[in-house]
């Protein structure tokens, strides 16, 4: 069991743990806020655009709610966006690209075709096409549509190592065992690509949680709930910048961008300890 | 067939059969999702009838007509690739009788002044240094530039336009908060009016500029590591070859898979600069989109994106044929293993 081996290399990288005690505190931030801090962020009872203050610690937004009980519900939400959507990604990404990889021939071209086709579309221009035609938008909704768009990159980074993979030794040994490809691709090579994939979730996350800010901030992300994207539709909206409102979009922008970063730092040092030429000097 | 022709015949057919695909989905989706854009509209006609009942009556029909609810579908695909092959992108909501061509052809050269030069300067910008910290690796520099490449490259460019409009136009008053140019101008090429447009051009840009430099430099690191650790690289270095040589040779070296990733990522690119004018109230088609949204405007929105789409697929497809001519091996007809 080299498990330990690994944590201990893991831990030894200042990337990695950067990255991830970053996430971790946001995430514990987001997890357990809501409910030291139980205030609800919609009501708009307070009075309008105050500093913080004690009752307030992150002042009040330009209508009346509470800045910090608005952040702390939407880095939660965020997150379960993120999560969403990057499973439906994964999911999908892993599928095409293994597939394309196997079968090889006319289903490999037309995947690709397809793929490099959707890899083209301006995705955020995409999620607003769609998003627009629907009336409401739940949480949900706007996370599958985010996975849905967000994939491509990842089925031609899994076609690839599937290809360089399946002509190893190890994957003769398995045929020749009688294992069929479907147990070969789920056995034998997926596991080999485990660090790819985790690297990949990270940034499929992170990419997920700025782009329901970029739908929601031009106004088509979930019309229900707090995200942090509707947050920032709330700042333009009020034009909190112009204001002066540092409180309500300075917390907002570090919150995400440290949510975003501490990801793509995690998926960077995952790189530097597994892969080998990046590894050392 | 001669390698290179061959090489164009599969670009031609490739983008021909994505730019098919974008039509066919801008067709499908608003038939296919229930409680589509037209009842839509219907309803907020309804809510608005009120007011002014016969502007509202002529506004339905002209969404009726677009959409062509009535007849058969595929004769409601011919007719939609009719139009828009004559450029008829239906009349805007919101900005009734105005046509939706003319609204995104007059807002799109302003988003091409904005989004083109920022790309580019960030793609060569971020590349430069980059490949610079790749070969100063793991020394204070490199630690620098590295930790700022990755918060820049998960800023979206709208967020950091928050900050420079916050410190740059609100606490220090050196750029303007809104617009394209001063009130009362008229776009002209007169002194007045380009000085103007400078100073109200500045913020944007450094959002979209800044920010890439973050995405190329990441980017750039990691393939001039790998570059600076290839046997040649230390050959040379080996031979006392200077510094600002070696930087070259990796340069040179990592431009060729850059090119792909300048315009891969141009799609992605495009929706961040757009979503950057509405911080800025910047004159483009984001800012355009952002009044359609709001308004739910769903003509300007297929609009905005059907223009937008096959700009970035007339791009790509340049960049494509740009790459044949700079890398020999396509020149000569290599196929890679």
């Amino acid at each position: 069991m080299r498990f330990p081996r690994i944590v201990s290399e893991l831990l030894a990288n200042k990337k990695f743990v950067t990255g991830i005690s970053v996430f971790l505190a946001v995430l514990i931030i987001g997890a357990v806020g809501p409910l030291l801090y139980p205030v609800d962020p919609e009501d708009m009872s307070f009075p309008s655009s105050m500093p913080p203050c004690p009752e307030h610690p992150l002042g009040t937004d330009y209508v009346g709610r509470d800045v910090l009980a608005q952040l702390l519900r939407g880095i939660l939400s965020s997150l379960y966006v993120g999560f969403l959507a990057g499973v439906v990604a994964l999911a999908i990404g892993v599928l095409v690209g293994a597939v394309a990889a196997m079968r090889g021939g006319v289903v490999d071209e037309g995947l690709m075709a397809f793929t490099n086709a959707v890899l083209l579309m301006p995705t955020t221009l995409v999620l607003i096409l769609i998003a627009a035609l629907f009336k409401t938008r739940s949480i949900e909704l706007v996370a599958l549509l985010i996975g849905i768009t967000s994939w491509p990159w990842l089925a031609r980074v899994v076609r690839g190592e599937f290809l360089s993979l399946k002509e190893r030794d190890f994957v003769y040994m398995s045929l020749l065992a009688g294992d069929r490809w479907l147990s070969i691709s789920l056995f034998d090579l997926l596991p080999n690509m485990a660090t790819y994939i985790a690297m990949s979730f990270a940034e499929l996350v992170a990419g997920a949680i700025l782009q329901e800010a970029g739908i929601s901030f031009i106004g088509l992300g979930p019309t229900e709930g707090v995200t942090l994207g509707r947050i920032f539709f709330w700042i333009q909206t009020n034009n909190a910048v112009i204001r002066g409102l540092w409180w309500w979009w300075l917390p907002t922008t570090v919150v995400i961008v440290a949510i975003a970063a501490s990801l793509v730092l995690v998926s960077i040092s995952l790189d530097e300890v597994f892969n080998p030429r990046l590894r050392g000097g | 067939m001669h390698p290179i022709t061959k090489f164009l015949l599969r670009k031609i057919l490739f983008y021909t059969a994505t730019f098919i695909i974008m039509l066919v989905i801008t067709f499908v989706l608003p038939r296919a999702i229930p409680g589509n854009a037209v009842l839509m509209q219907l309803r907020q006609f309804m809510r608005t009838a009120a007011t002014n009942p016969e502007a509202i009556e002529e506004r339905y029909r002209a969404l009726l007509s677009y959409f062509g609810l009535d007849k058969p579908l595929w004769e409601q695909f011919v007719d939609y690739l009719w139009r828009v092959a004559h450029g008829d992108l239906g009349v805007s909501i919101t900005f009734f009788p105005k046509r939706v061509s003319d609204l995104i052809f007059s807002s799109l050269p302003w988003s091409l002044a904005l989004l083109v030069p920022a790309y580019t300067a960030s793609w060569f910008v971020g590349n430069v240094l980059g490949t610079y910290a790749a070969h100063r690796r793991n020394t204070a520099i490199d630690n620098a530039l590295f930790s700022t490449f990755v918060v820049l490259s998960q800023v979206p460019y709208f967020i950091f336009g928050f900050f420079l409009l916050a410190t740059f136009a609100v606490q220090m008053r050196i750029f303007p908060t809104y617009g394209g140019w001063d009130v009362g101008l008229v776009p002209s090429l007169t002194w007045d009016f380009i000085r103007s447009y400078l100073h109200h051009y500045a913020l944007p840009f450094l959002s979209i500029f800044l920010t890439g430099i973050g995405v190329w430099g990441t980017g750039a690191r990691t393939m001039a590591i790998y570059e600076f650790g290839s046997d040649y690289m230390e050959y040379a270095d080996s031979m006392g070859v200077p510094e600002s040589r070696l930087l070259r040779y990796a340069f040179k070296n990592i431009l060729v898979p850059q090119i792909t990733g300048f315009s891969m990522q141009l799609g992605f690119a495009v929706g961040g600069a757009l979503l950057t004018e509405i911080v800025f109230s910047y004159p483009g088609v984001g800012w355009l989109l952002y009044r359609g949204t709001i308004t739910q405007d769903y003509m300007l929105i297929q609009g905005s994106f059907i223009v937008v789409a096959s700009s970035v697929l007339l791009a790509n497809f340049i960049t494509d044929i740009l790459y044949a001519v700079i890398d020999p091996r396509i020149r000569k007809g290599y196929v890679s293993a």
